[in-house]
């Protein structure tokens, strides 16, 4: 009978909540970002110093002028995943393939993301044309995050963010020697997200009834333009870098980048787009014409514009370069105080970029790390 | 030589971090305020108790109801699971047990929720029963709207129910420790020649409606739960009075009585949708 007591107790309690979706999510510490480079995320993500690519518009525009050939990238795609990614998603689809119930299936869900943050992103598709004067492309980058927490009323927490629009860039070359460089990006954007956090029946609920994606959708354009989730922005960025005229050798200079500055209209739920000021100190040594090397250090938003962040070392990073007669190149870096590598392989029509590094996820550096693994692959002509 | 110098140190740049998992941990102010509060959020993801519960600790009184509510949730989660309450990692072994409904499997499985296995000694049962009475400060407020933490509520209540008839047992009995089932429970009040329905009735008496805390207390006030909790309480129990129904499952129900409805392991694995 006293049995019977303590269940009644919880027997009132469940029914209240057969098919919840919380309002308010749990959410990880991560800097925020628009679209990222495989090169740069090999070297620590210290790139504003540098940035001779097509995302100078992402990081400093002044980078434009560094950029060495005039290219066009026709299918360049980035995937990226975190190491918890491939291991639990085997798990999940081997689940439901094996012929358990969908129900077996979110145990199984739980069980598997219970405390490890799945991660897939940046999948980015980023075609563009760029030359050491001006670039444009279109982006297309999306990032997808999982986690289940909560060992006592289990949860399960699902964002997606997608960022795509149209960028243009162009630089110029001033003073002596070209010492000075100075660009602007301007970036049309809109912004998709989609934030749930489904409870366990809830979750078991979707999975049966098949609405999972109708919550995902409705999340991102419920409706229409004017959507909670959905948003857009005008966005503008200027950048400069400086060849300081000391240690000739190693060719110092500095770099100045006042990031992502305009217009947005965003719905209530989407991530903001927080302006930022980046600062980098780099120098390009090179030898016998045969290997050439990038170091950069970099502190982002070095104002502190996203104030939900305290924290000093999440935004300094350290990066180097290696290439070898320009076509083999090693990274290494320090994101945030976690090593990265990476490595690539560039010719004329073709270009192979690989990355593994860690993000910082909590609230200070060495609180929660997560370890990605990132490839580039670009066609070009 | 100075681009040789830059080399070593890109090299050096290559090797410095396998010296340690985050260079800069150390020198990270992770005591600022505003670094320790996002700091909960993160360790309540990872599940990081004893963290989360000593911040809160720190920060307010824990015996007074917090003003924001996801702050009580996540303290009163963060106690639940410090004790041991895990429903997740006893999933497998929950659902081992759903074909064998009975009272005994039952509050066996409760035990393991709560992650006492072996024997229940009275200090332990103490250490429980604080951690829990202090989640049930945390849970009374009328006006709770998270479903989420109406449920941890519920589970809290029924943890201190289960440590107060444990309690009371090893009082009568006079042992220091017991079996943490409910085989356990009734044969060490029996050893003693008393009667565990007359002791649970004593207790009901004593402690169910004189000491109610969380549900009974706040229907007892005509407090509004939520209408979903009036409903499912008129449409379980033809009525929404908590106390009345309370006392009348109490008279009515048999000591052996089971069925799938009101099953301890059917409702954690309805809870679990796996039903």
């Amino acid at each position: 009978m006293k049995c019977k007591l303590i269940i009644s107790l919880v027997i009132l309690a469940v029914p209240l909540f057969s098919t919840t979706l919380l309002a308010q999510q749990v959410t990880t510490k991560e800097l925020p970002y628009l679209v990222r480079s495989v090169e740069a995320m090999g070297m620590g993500g210290a790139y504003y110093g540098k940035s001779d690519s097509k995302y100078a518009v992402f990081y400093n525009p002044a980078g434009i002028t560094r950029i060495k050939e005039s290219s066009v990238d026709i299918i360049p795609l980035t995937v990226g995943l975190n190491t918890n990614a491939i291991n639990n998603v085997t798990t999940i689809i081997g689940s439901f393939l094996g012929g358990n119930t969908a129900t077996d299936g979110v145990a199984s869900l739980i069980n598997v993301l219970m405390r490890k943050h799945t991660s897939f992103g940046p999948i980015t598709f980023f075609p563009a044309y760029a030359s050491n004067r001006f670039t444009f492309g279109f982006f297309s980058s999306t990032d997808v995050s999982l986690i289940a927490y909560n060992q006592v009323v289990p949860e399960v927490a699902l964002r997606i963010k997608s960022d795509n629009g149209f960028s243009f860039g162009m630089a110029n070359t001033f003073l002596k020697d070209d010492a000075l460089s100075i660009g602007i990006s301007f970036k049309a954007l809109a912004r998709a997200n989609s934030k749930l956090t489904y409870t366990a029946p809830a979750l078991a609920n979707a999975i049966n009834e098949g609405t999972w994606l109708d919550d995902i959708l409705s999340g991102l354009v419920g409706n229409g333009i004017f959507s909670d989730g959905l948003g857009f922005g005008f966005l503008a960025s200027v950048g400069a870098m400086y060849n300081l005229p000391i240690l000739e050798p190693v060719r110092p200079r500095v770099a100045l980048s006042i990031n992502d500055v305009g217009f947005t209209l965003l719905g209530s739920s989407v991530d903001p787009v927080i302006p930022t000021v980046n600062v980098s100190l780099a120098f390009s040594p090179h030898y016998r014409d045969i290997v050439d090397t990038d170091i950069v250090i970099d502190v982002v938003d070095i104002l502190f514009q996203n104030k939900d962040d305290t924290s000093f070392f999440k935004r300094f990073n350290i990066g180097a370069e290696v290439r070898f007669i320009n076509t083999f190149i090693v990274r290494v870096g320090l994101h945030q105080g976690y090593p990265t590598v990476g490595a690539g392989l560039t010719f004329k029509f073709f270009k192979l970029n690989y990355a593994f590094y860690s993000e910082e996820l909590g609230a200070y550096v060495g609180q929660l790390k997560d370890s990605r693994h990132a490839l580039e692959l670009v066609f070009r002509i | 030589m100075t681009v040789r110098l830059f080399f070593v140190l890109t090299i050096t740049l290559l090797f410095t971090p396998s010296c340690g998992d985050n260079l800069f941990y150390f020198a990270e102010d992770k005591g600022a305020n505003a670094v320790e509060m996002s700091a909960i959020d993160i360790a309540f993801i990872q599940g990081n108790c004893e963290y989360v519960k000593q911040q809160y600790e720190k920060r307010y009184d824990v015996n007074k109801p917090f003003i924001d509510e996801m702050d009580r949730y996540r303290y009163g989660t963060a106690i639940l699971a410090c004790t041991g309450y895990d429903i997740v990692s006893n999933l497998s072994f929950l659902l081992g047990k759903i074909p064998g409904n009975d009272n005994n499997t039952q509050i066996d499985v409760f035990f393991n929720l709560i992650g006492v296995k072996g024997e229940l000694s009275l200090s332990k049962i103490v250490e429980y029963r604080q951690a829990y009475t202090k989640v049930l400060e945390q849970c009374t407020d009328a006006n709770i709207t998270n479903e989420s933490f109406t449920l941890m509520c519920g589970f809290a209540s029924s943890a201190d129910t289960v440590m107060a008839i444990a309690f009371t047992t090893i009082s009568v009995s006079g042992v220091s420790t017991i079996p943490a089932t409910q085989t356990g429970l009734n044969e060490s009040i029996r050893k003693q020649g008393g009667d565990p329905v007359l002791l649970l009735a004593s207790f009901m008496e004593g402690y169910g409606v004189a000491d109610a805390r969380f549900l009974p207390d706040i229907t007892e006030r005509d407090a509004p739960i939520t209408e979903k909790a009036i409903k499912a309480l008129q449409s379980a129990f033809g009525d929404t009075n908590f106390v009345k129904i309370l006392k009348d499952m109490n008279d009515g129900l048999l000591p052996n009585e089971s069925t799938p409805g009101d099953s301890f392991i059917f409702v954690i694995a309805n809870l679990l949708g796996l039903t």
